[in-house]
């Protein structure tokens, strides 16, 4: 007799991302994946001048502000044919990669690794042993014994006084943690690192984007700095010395420390690599400009379909007509009116709520579809599109994960595990490391053009007469994000945001194909399904963030139903 | 003593930009000495850490959803903060009040101090605007944030010429 179990986490007066799940014989045999909040703030937007329209989409969600305010001025630069001078190209992209250097880091740490990691277990932990395992895996230098015993007797402190704190919502003791002490204390040292180092990562982009969370030198034609190394105001050498101080901190601490725990973590569970694979059409698209014109960029894009590397088909820019009309939305299973795949230009948003219905309408989410199939994107889908195009930053961390991996394990880990739920955090890490690699390039490439002389940053622009429209994407943390935009006389007309979140929590289509949430959950064990620690792992694998919204205070918050087993 | 005021809430839904609302007001009618920083960080969910670390007092201003009158205006202290918080986190966004300081106070870099001024809200739907009663009440949520850095023997000054330029997102009142 198959269970059903409902995962709603309502904190508030609107709710966000609910699971359903069927479980039988000790396995998901049917999912659904909700997002329990109307979704319709680019409603607001018409009306609008194209040119502001990045103040308001960088509020849509305040874990993604930045990425939404680049993905909009890029829709209106594309519509008007606008180039970026590149010292606007390199610092847009140094400051998307402190942003995704940042979220990365907290994803995993604060939000992630206490699906993997049992903190109750850590007062069983040798320090010393921690510290030699630490050893083995890098060079850090905060990895002491001294260090592991400080941590470990914080913990203790914190399990003697009965107050768990910030670890009281984990599943401990739950038969699926299966990390040693050592590790388990390894990990909780890094995670109060981690605390520390992620400051670092938004400092930087608080130097190049005036602050944060909500950036201020963007406009449509470029950034809004200017530069000058005389003017204290400016942008000058003081500042750019700064930054790079602020990512030497940075790097050393995501390849040495969050990539190698990320590989030792994996090792204790490679069970995982078999569960969540779910959708394997993948998509990410190419960025880091490195021209003016939007055609080369340091980092490939493009799809792949039903996990096979042969497939790979480049998505090459902004204008290419392979992602521009392969994308669709669809409103069969959505609290919208219609269905069948409309273009995002086309794009209605239009509410037509119901009950939550298994069979017809169940979530605020619309069903995103590329070429007409379920697709998910993320860091997987750039990692393995990095891949196959052959990118070798990619190649060099992708490999070096696996080679970590089978070293720790003693099993044989080929490119193919990646297609799991471990693979999606060990896809993070690689990307991150990728990432980290490649802010010292943007930095060094800012500061050549600056020293050869060129101290532009952005270039008018002008609105035509009559209707124009626009793309804009980004490779944002959480994966493809593209910003549709049809603009009249200098007035938003239509304006349509496809979110990464939306692609992987994507709700069944007009065919009936669930969405990649919904796929990778069915097989996933749930050996309690009053705690379906299994479940939470895989939807966390993901890195959803659906809450692009309401962040009302709730003071009876604690008392709102959390898991249901109906 | 570093002293952070920050707003919270997010300012397309309504009266949950109440939060970033009292912040402008603060802003336009006050001066703050160089230790207070007065900040709208829309809805940062656990990207809030990176701008609570290092304070020693932290004053956050939110809409609340409370059984009470719209526009009502309550203080809650730490304690009330933490009970609050979801019991699972799905994502990385749950207002995360709560988290941030105790994942904080487990770092010992939680601030000694923290607590919430909280405006009850009435309307969250999509659309930029408070509703009347939310709106009338910014003053009063600025004097107690005001009352509260006082009691911490903060100066603050009034703004010899208030500077009340609406911001890019203070639309129209909506009707009630």
């Amino acid at each position: 007799m198959s269970k059903r179990i409902v995962i709603d986490p309502i904190t508030r007066i609107e709710g966000h991302l609910r699971i359903d799940v069927d479980v039988d014989g000790g396995q998901v045999n049917k999912a659904w994946a909700s997002s329990t909040m109307w979704r319709g703030i680019e409603r607001i937007l018409v009306g609008h001048d194209p040119r502001e329209a990045w103040l308001y989409t960088q509020r849509f969600c305040g874990v993604c502000t930045t990425v939404h305010a680049l993905a909009s001025v890029r829709s209106v630069e594309n519509a008007l044919d606008l180039d970026v001078p590149l010292n606007a190209q390199y610092i847009r992209n140094l400051i998307m990669i402190s942003h995704a250097l940042h979220d990365h880091i907290v994803h995993f740490y604060q939000l992630s690794a206490l699906d993997w990691v049992d903190v109750t277990q850590i007062p069983k932990a040798d320090p010393a042993k921690a510290a030699a395992v630490a050893e083995s895996l890098s060079g850090w230098t905060r990895n002491s014994k001294e260090e592991m015993k400080a941590v470990q007797d914080k913990v203790k402190g914190l399990v003697a006084s009965g107050q768990l704190g910030i670890f009281s919502h984990g599943y401990w003791g739950h038969p699926a943690m299966k990390l040693s002490p050592e590790v388990n204390l390894l990990a909780v040292a890094h995670y109060l690192q981690a605390l520390e180092y992620q400051r670092y990562a938004n400092q930087a982009v608080a130097i190049l984007g005036g602050k944060t969370p909500h950036i201020q030198n963007l406009a449509v034609g470029g950034v809004a700095n200017a530069i000058n190394f005389d003017s204290p105001q400016a942008l000058n050498l003081d500042k750019l010395y700064n930054l790079k101080g602020l990512l030497d901190k940075v790097i050393p601490f995501v390849q040495d420390v969050y990539f190698n725990d990320v590989c030792a973590i994996a090792s204790f569970y490679p069970e995982w690599f078999s569960y969540g694979a779910g959708v394997t059409n993948y998509l990410s698209v190419p960025d880091l400009p490195l021209d003016e014109k939007s055609t080369k960029f340091a980092m490939s894009g493009g799809t792949i379909m039903n996990g096979d590397f042969a497939s790979y088909k480049p998505i090459t820019g902004p204008k290419d007509e392979y992602f521009r009309k392969g994308v669709t939305e669809d409103n069969t299973h959505a609290w919208y009116e219609g269905s069948g795949g409309l273009h995002p230009w086309e794009g209605k948003t239009e509410p037509q709520f119901t009950e939550w219905q298994e069979d017809a309408k169940y979530s605020w989410v619309k069903a995103p579809r590329f070429e007409g199939k379920p697709t998910q994107v993320g860091p997987l889908a750039n990692v393995l599109t990095g891949f196959a195009a052959g990118d070798p930053l990619t190649k060099k961390w992708a490999t070096a994960a696996l080679e970590r991996v089978a070293k720790i394990s003693g099993k044989n880990v080929t490119p193919a595990v990646l297609h799991s739920t471990l693979g999606r955090h060990a896809a993070r890490a690689i990307r991150t490391a990728v990432l980290a690699d490649l802010a010292n390039q943007q930095w060094e490439l800012l500061i050549n053009n600056i020293t050869k002389g060129d101290t532009r940053t952005f270039n008018q622009p002008t609105f035509p007469k009559g209707e124009i429209e626009g793309m804009g994407f980004h490779e944002a943390p959480r994966g493809t994000l593209s910003h549709w935009i049809v603009a009249k006389e200098g007035k938003i007309k239509n304006y349509q945001a496809v979110v990464p979140t939306t692609w992987n929590a994507s709700p069944r289509d007009d065919k009936g194909n669930p969405g990649p949430y919904e796929a990778s959950l069915l097989r996933n064990p749930v050996a309690d399904p009053e705690h379906p620690l299994e479940v939470v792992r895989t939807v966390h694998s993901f890195d959803p963030c659906m809450a692009c919204a309401v962040h009302v205070f709730n003071p009876q918050g604690k008392n709102i139903a959390k898991v249901k087993v109906l | 003593v570093r002293i952070g005021v920050f707003g919270v809430g997010n300012v397309l839904l309504g009266d949950d930009g109440a939060g970033p609302s009292v912040i402008h007001w603060l802003e336009s009618h006050y001066e703050f000495p160089g230790n207070v920083e007065v900040e709208d960080l829309g809805t940062p969910g656990l990207e809030l850490l990176a701008h609570v670390a290092g304070h020693d007092v932290v004053i956050f201003v939110d809409a609340v959803a409370e059984d009470a009158a719209p526009g009502t205006v309550r203080v809650y202290d730490r304690d009330a903060i933490i009970d609050a918080q979801p019991v699972l986190r799905i994502g990385p966004h749950d207002p995360a009040l709560g988290d941030t300081l105790q994942a904080l106070e487990f770092a010992s870099q939680g601030p000694q101090l923290a607590m919430l001024v909280g405006i009850v809200a009435s309307s969250l739907t999509s659309g930029v605007g408070l509703c009347r009663e939310v709106r009338n009440a910014l003053p009063e949520a600025a004097r107690v944030v005001i009352t509260e850095l006082e009691k911490l023997g903060v100066n603050v000054s009034d703004r010899l010429n208030t500077t009340e330029t609406p911001w890019w997102w203070q639309g129209e009142e909506t009707s009630q």
